[in-house]
């Protein structure tokens, strides 16, 4: 079974459609990278996830449930946008609040529990509104973790983190992951970061899914391309996918062509030129993570 | 259900909003009630016989000292409703500083987004409204009671001697004062679930409880001789009945005052599921 799947997920707000059934799937265990643009609907897949939306079409599944039954909403910790919070009071209380609202049976023990957890022992006591953005992080991501949730949707959790708090905050997710077996689905701007803890990613454009990978997919897809410029790239292209069916080929917005799988500069050259192509350019280029995803997040994936 | 209560109760005692109102109360109790024992006093009648010529606002009044000696006579008839009433029920102050109240505990969660804290940990929407509106009927009587303790309290303070009222009377009025404060409550409750703002539901909920929306019925009807007193059936024309007691004349029937105050709290709690259930957090 998988911890989350959607399937035709739609939400209309009047007359604009964010997320327009929209497909995914996450697996157990995984720690899913959800990647898009601002407005792309990341928050409202999120939202709908947690059951605190209601889906205008499609359905969402989590833990083959409805997210809004009971015993599912309990399997799910959420921080989504900024950490909901009551400023007047303290990180304590504002735990307690939740603890006490789920029901569990040590609610003050488990708050001092989580507060340390999260790094916020010493300042259990001072009013939320004092703390800066990555203390009031560190306390959202607390409050999702009240239950020992098996699912955590962050939705950029590491907004507003010093390089320190970033680090610490994926050590502590992975830490979940590894240790607890939570499964957990986390946007985040910051690819970098992303790229050092997520086991698949979704990407997310205009609300539609755009591409699901595996850690290994995108490994593969960042290693070298041969980018190709030629005067004719549609019969560039027809021709190349007929001599290499191996690779992948996807043509570019500015006309060039790009090779994936290992491919041969010289090869390519000289298959091109067999047909009396003339190459205008034919180089190799190594993609980082940041570079493959904001490709992915603003073109369509022709792969 | 029970859950969502104990987070609540936990806010409620750790915020300073609930015992800022309920000093409010207090202290408007104390001036309230403090003016009327010094008005019935012999030092107030006194300083009248000291200020030969001063009208004071009786028209058969043929002195000063005499209207002191009406004044005070009145005063010595009231009975505790009556005290309480003067002081908190009429001009809806106790309505208002529930509403208040009411207003900014429900859209706090709201505005700061711990409802997603507690829509997550409590995804049936129905139990997060049965919850609020035990909470608001509890919170009504709490009010009522702290209303009424401290007037009375403050009266025996100042050897304030009140006319006797039949405690079943006293309980009565009591449990439809609370009642209507409740209704007041719930309909604030209901603005705050559909607009999720703090001054928007301040807004709705003083203009009800304040008798502005009843004024301006009551303005709307003077058109139509004909029509039947449809002002009666508002929270607002029941708050201010009991604000004169229970037996004064021209008060409503305090069968009529609990159907209608009654009435009100069901729509709040009605319309207050559709707009909890409609809209996304």
């Amino acid at each position: 079974m998988d911890a989350v799947r959607t399937c035709d997920l739609t939400k209309r707000f009047g007359g604009k459609t964010a997320v327009d059934r929209f497909g995914m799937r996450v697996g157990k265990g995984d720690i899913y990278g959800f990647v898009g643009r601002n407005g792309a609907g990341k928050t409202t897949v999120m939202r709908m996830l947690a059951g605190l939306a209601e889906p205008t079409g499609g359905e969402v599944r989590v833990f083959g449930a409805s997210p809004k039954e009971a015993g599912t909403a309990r399997r799910i910790g959420v921080l989504i946008e900024h950490p909901g919070l009551y400023g007047s009071m303290s990180a304590y209380d504002n735990l307690m609040m939740k603890a006490l609202a789920l029901g569990l049976v040590d609610p003050k023990g488990k708050s001092r529990e989580l507060l340390e957890f999260v790094g916020l022992g010493q300042v259990g006591r001072m009013k939320a509104k004092r703390f800066s953005l990555g203390m009031k992080q560190r306390l959202g991501l607390a409050l999702a973790l009240l239950g020992d949730p098996d699912l955590l949707l962050l939705d950029e959790p590491l907004n507003g983190l010093d390089p320190e708090g970033v680090q610490e905050v994926r050590r502590l997710i992975m830490q979940l992951n590894e240790q607890r077996g939570v499964t957990v689905v986390v946007s985040s701007h910051a690819l970098e970061q992303l790229g050092r803890m997520a086991t698949r990613y979704g990407v997310i454009r205009e609300g539609r899914m755009v591409r699901e990978l595996t850690a290994a997919d995108v490994e593969r897809e960042c290693s070298d391309f041969l980018q190709v410029e030629t005067a004719n790239p549609k019969r560039a292209l027809a021709v190349l996918q007929e001599r290499f069916p191996a690779l992948r080929f996807q043509a570019m917005p500015d006309a060039s062509l790009r090779a994936f799988g290992g491919a041969d500069a010289a090869a390519v050259g000289a298959a091109l030129a067999e047909q009396g192509i003339a190459v205008s350019g034919l180089y190799a280029h190594k993609r980082d993570l940041e570079e493959f995803f904001v490709e992915m997040m603003g073109a369509e994936h022709r792969g | 259900m029970v859950n969502i209560m104990r987070m609540d109760l936990y806010r409620l005692v750790h915020s300073k909003a609930l015992w800022v109102f309920l000093a409010i109360i207090v202290a408007l109790a104390a001036i309230s009630t403090g003016t009327v024992a010094y008005v019935s006093s012999p030092t107030f009648t006194e300083s009248l016989e000291a200020a030969e010529g001063l009208h004071v606002g009786f028209s058969d009044a043929k002195s000063t000292a005499e209207a002191g000696a009406a004044l005070g006579s009145l005063v010595q008839n009231l009975s505790a409703e009556s005290l309480v009433g003067s002081s908190l029920l009429s001009g809806g102050a106790l309505a208002c500083l529930f509403a208040i109240f009411v207003a900014i505990f429900l859209t706090a969660e709201f505005e700061g987004g711990f409802a997603k804290n507690v829509l997550s940990a409590q995804p049936n929407r129905l139990a997060l409204l049965a919850a609020r509106s035990v909470e608001i009927a509890v919170l009504a009587v709490a009010f009522t009671a702290v209303s009424i303790g401290a007037t009375l309290a403050i009266a025996a303070v100042a050897g304030l001697e009140l006319a006797p009222t039949p405690p079943a009377d006293l309980a009565l009025w009591a449990a439809l004062v609370a009642l209507s404060v409740a209704a007041f409550g719930m309909l604030t409750a209901l603005g705050a679930w559909a607009t999720r703002k703090m001054a928007a539901s301040i807004v709705i909920g003083v203009v009800l409880a304040s008798g502005v929306v009843t004024a301006m019925l009551k303005s709307a009807l003077a058109l139509f001789p004909s029509a039947p007193h449809i002002a009666d059936y508002t929270p607002y024309s029941c708050t201010a009945s009991l604000a004169l007691g229970l037996d004064a004349a021209g008060t409503l029937d305090p069968l009529h005052i609990a159907l209608v105050t009654a009435a009100f709290i069901v729509i709040g709690i009605g319309l207050g599921a559709v707009a909890l259930q409609k809209r996304d957090v």
